[in-house]
């Protein structure tokens, strides 16, 4: 215990610290001292310091903060911010180090505590995006410690805390803060509580990344729960949506879901359960919400097109460029007070005007009226399309030609052979087939099996002769082309068809296929053939094309659900009383839907009996569709 | 009579081995069959190279007029050409400028582009195109959505010029999700 020791110890803090950290001392918490001294003293007293500084993660020692407004970091722009985390990573004072390795015996807890503007790390590192400054206290030998002493022993010596995914990695423990005040605070608490062994608990400040796992997506139920949230918070009268604040929802927090706008995943969250739900919002407030920037809300611009009043207020947004990001929004009304952009700004008229550059149509902000903008008399662009009907066939003898057409074709398309096809070619057919080109992962498509024909003329422009091999000429080449393509199930009922006569019938047909390979993939398809006609009411083709895609979730819950109309048009004789009960029976029994159920009633002269001993043998053979069952 | 070094099929059984040549070979014959009513210079493989390449001029064409230059789009169209768009049909030019001045400004995007010379026997000997697209597109107040549209490119005489001009026949527009 050599006191002398110590204070050279200190003296060489103090060198080491160097010239401009004295200078700009008085501009800085009490960040730095503290840290040294709780470092260096460490082995003077216990012998030994684990891993404190150690300990920290790499990344952080790449840090290059060089933005001032971090409050934790706040004092010299320089590499003064590199080496404020130096001393918990290489290189150290050799002294120091020998002094850290080396066992240690039992020691009183230091805490590393981790604190950076993390909006700024994660874009050098290139991780989700976070804006919490997260604060990483690290407590070596905190294994030791309960950590509900512990937590409150800090909170009860600074100020409360919310600690998040406190663990234990080695002999230490940590636990994440978002808040660099508090982390201040905590700072203060450092060394002011003593545990139950004479030790003195230290906080040290480290910075990393913060892992993803602590802020995973919001789960499912914990969705519902937002909706129901946000269904409260929502007026409907007004189309006005209040997500002030949403944080501290006791809703959310009752049920702990930690929504927290500033977090990608929670706005992400928020604004997908915006478009399914409410779309037409007009008013959005999310005031109170530390939003420090708004790139995860830009995507509100397409998603909710008609919104047109927008709280801002009292977030923490820097600069009116973040505003950019939701250009396309026609805000008519926008509250921005109590941000930070706000103080940018001596001169009112120069505020509304940067204000207006993004919004030319606000009439309100924060509160005040603007006088209305001169605008150009320019024709009003209408925003409303045609309504989306289903088939067009251009006469009901074309539209009988035709689904007696498809129906043959795709029943021998489906059949599994499709050499029969020939017929429905002319000699001097062509085929070819395309697939959606994404830009992302353009290799790896699960279209697989149709990724190598897929002929997209816009990726082929320097090369003929692969534009020329894959469009397939000759019907003997078409057909032994399909023959080659996946088995497929088309859902005739989902066909949609449009007819276009142009001396030739051309037809657009969009419709659903599962592949035979892997129940799973449901693809959806349009497809073009043009046509001339032949023999009796008969089509032959002369070109066709093909565009495969995955099929939607929406169009999988659709598809294959209503029953396939069969082409016989026997009308349904109304049912007497006896036979509707012993359609439900049947249907009850057998399993299957009202309309087959009647079906197989029907055919055999409505005996239950022997309807049911039909059903029974033609399922034991597996000979009725799933669609029978579909209800 | 054609001599064995200048036959066909051998150029193609070097390029491409036997097993192509055994389609090959019917399908050489029913090329000929077919196209012997055409000048016998135009082969199907002239055929597809010009179709793609104009095509692709057509496509740049057609979707920069429609998102930049709406009001010159029915140029673009036959006088008794039709529109088919999500099942709405549109015919003859006066209705297609009314139809196209009804929708909002749009920003086009296409992502695929297939095209096929469409057979004589579908034509009455109008040399044809058929031009497939598919890709996403924001109509203004909409939110963007993926399409799937076909077009009937046939050529025509034209009183302005020598050279015969492209036009549209038929068009088919169908949002993806049209029945959202």
């Amino acid at each position: 215990m050599a006191t002398a020791d110590d204070s050279r110890y200190y003296n060489e803090h103090d060198d080491r610290v160097g010239g401009p950290k004295r200078r700009n001392r008085k501009g800085r918490g009490p960040f730095r001292a503290p840290l040294y001294s709780n470092q260096v003293s460490q082995p003077r007293h216990r012998g030994g310091h684990g891993g404190g500084g150690g300990g920290a993660p790499g990344p952080w020692s790449r840090l290059q903060d060089d933005d001032g407004d971090v409050t934790m970091s706040e004092g010299p722009q320089d590499s003064g911010s590199q080496r404020r985390f130096n001393p918990y990573g290489r290189p150290l004072n050799r002294r120091e180090e020998r002094n850290r390795k080396g066992g240690r015996g039992g020691g009183g807890g230091v805490i590393n505590v981790l604190c950076f503007n993390l909006n700024y790390v994660c874009d050098l590192i290139g991780v989700l995006h976070f804006d919490c400054i997260c604060v990483w206290p690290q407590i070596p030998y905190g294994k030791k410690y309960d950590k509900d002493w512990l937590l409150s022993s800090l909170q009860s010596c600074s100020v409360p805390f919310h600690a998040v995914h406190y663990h234990t990695d080695g002999n230490k423990a940590q636990f994440y803060i978002e808040d660099s005040a508090i982390a201040n605070a905590l700072f203060k608490a450092s060394r002011k509580i003593t545990d139950k062994d004479g030790y003195k608990v230290t906080v040290i400040m480290n910075s990393c990344p913060p892992p993803s796992l602590i802020y995973t997506d919001l789960k499912a139920a914990d969705l519902e729960h937002l909706k129901q949230c946000m269904a409260k918070r929502f007026d409907g009268s007004q189309q006005a949506l209040d997500l002030n604040n949403i944080r501290v929802d006791p809703d959310l927090v009752s049920q702990n879901i930690e929504v927290t706008l500033n977090r990608r995943n929670s706005m992400l969250a928020v604004i997908k359960i915006i478009e399914e739900n409410i779309p037409e919002l007009i008013c959005l407030n999310l005031s109170n919400n530390r939003l420090y920037r708004l790139d995860d809300l830009a995507d509100i611009v397409n998603k909710v097109p008609n919104l047109k009043i927008l709280n801002l207020s009292h977030n923490e947004l820097k600069t009116e460029r973040e505003l950019d990001k939701l250009k396309g929004l026609k805000l008519v009304e926008l509250s921005l007070e109590g941000n930070p952009l706000c103080g940018h700004y001596k001169i009112q008229a120069d505020y509304v005007s940067a204000i207006r550059e993004r919004f030319p149509k606000l009439l309100r902000l924060d509160g005040q009226d603007l006088p209305p903008p001169i605008v150009f008399d320019l024709e009003v662009a209408p925003a409303t399309l045609p309504p989306c009907k289903a088939s067009y066939f251009c006469s009901e003898e074309i539209k009988n030609i035709i689904l007696c057409f498809l129906q043959q074709y795709y029943s021998i398309y489906d059949s599994g052979d499709r050499q029969p096809l020939l017929q429905a070619y002319h000699d001097g057919a062509a085929f070819s087939l395309s697939i959606p080109f994404t830009l992302q992962n353009p290799s790896k498509s699960s279209l697989g099996e149709y990724q190598k024909d897929s002929r997209n003329i816009r990726r082929m422009k320097d090369d003929p002769t692969t534009r020329f091999r894959l469009i397939k000429h000759t019907r003997l080449n078409v057909v032994a082309f399909l023959n080659e393509l996946p088995k497929t199930q088309h859902d005739i009922a989902s066909l949609i068809v449009d007819v276009n006569t142009y001396t030739v019938t051309p037809v657009l047909s969009a419709g659903y296929i599962v592949d035979g390979k892997s129940r799973d993939s449901f693809r959806a398809f349009s497809r073009v053939f043009i046509a001339v006609p032949a023999g009796n009411a008969g089509l032959c083709i002369v070109n066709d094309e093909l565009f495969v895609r995955n099929a939607t979730t929406e169009e999988i819950r659709r598809a294959f659900v209503a029953p396939a109309p069969t082409p016989s048009s026997s009308p349904v004789p109304t049912l007497s009383a006896p036979q509707q009960e012993m359609l439900a029976a049947f249907s009850q029994k057998s399993g299957m839907n009202l309309e087959w159920s009647q079906k197989c009633l029907q055919d055999n002269d409505w005996d239950f009996d022997r309807a049911a001993q039909i059903f029974t043998g033609l399922k034991a053979q597996g000979k009725i569709p799933d669609v029978a069952f579909v209800k | 009579m054609q001599t064995r070094k200048s036959n066909p099929i051998t150029k193609r059984r070097k390029q491409f081995g036997s097993q192509f040549l055994r389609t090959q070979i019917f399908g050489w014959r029913s090329v000929k069959c077919t196209f012997s009513s055409m000048a016998s210079t135009v082969d199907f493989r002239t055929l597809v190279d010009q179709s793609c390449r104009y095509s692709d001029e057509f496509v740049n064409i057609y979707y920069d007029c429609i998102d930049k230059r709406r009001r010159n789009l029915t140029r673009l169209y036959l006088d008794k050409a039709t529109l088919v768009w999500n099942g709405n049909a549109v015919t003859g030019r006066d209705a297609l400028s009314e139809f196209f001045e009804s929708l909002p400004s749009s920003e086009f995007q296409v992502q695929s582009l297939d095209c096929q010379p469409v057979h004589e026997q579908a034509t009455q000997g109008q040399t044809t195109l058929l031009v497939v697209t598919a890709g996403s597109v924001k109509f203004d107040g909409n939110k963007q959505r993926y399409f799937n549209q076909n077009f009937l490119l046939t050529a025509q005489a034209s009183p302005n010029s020598d050279q015969p001009v492209w036009k549209i026949a038929s068009d088919c527009f169908r949002f993806q999700d049209w029945a959202n």
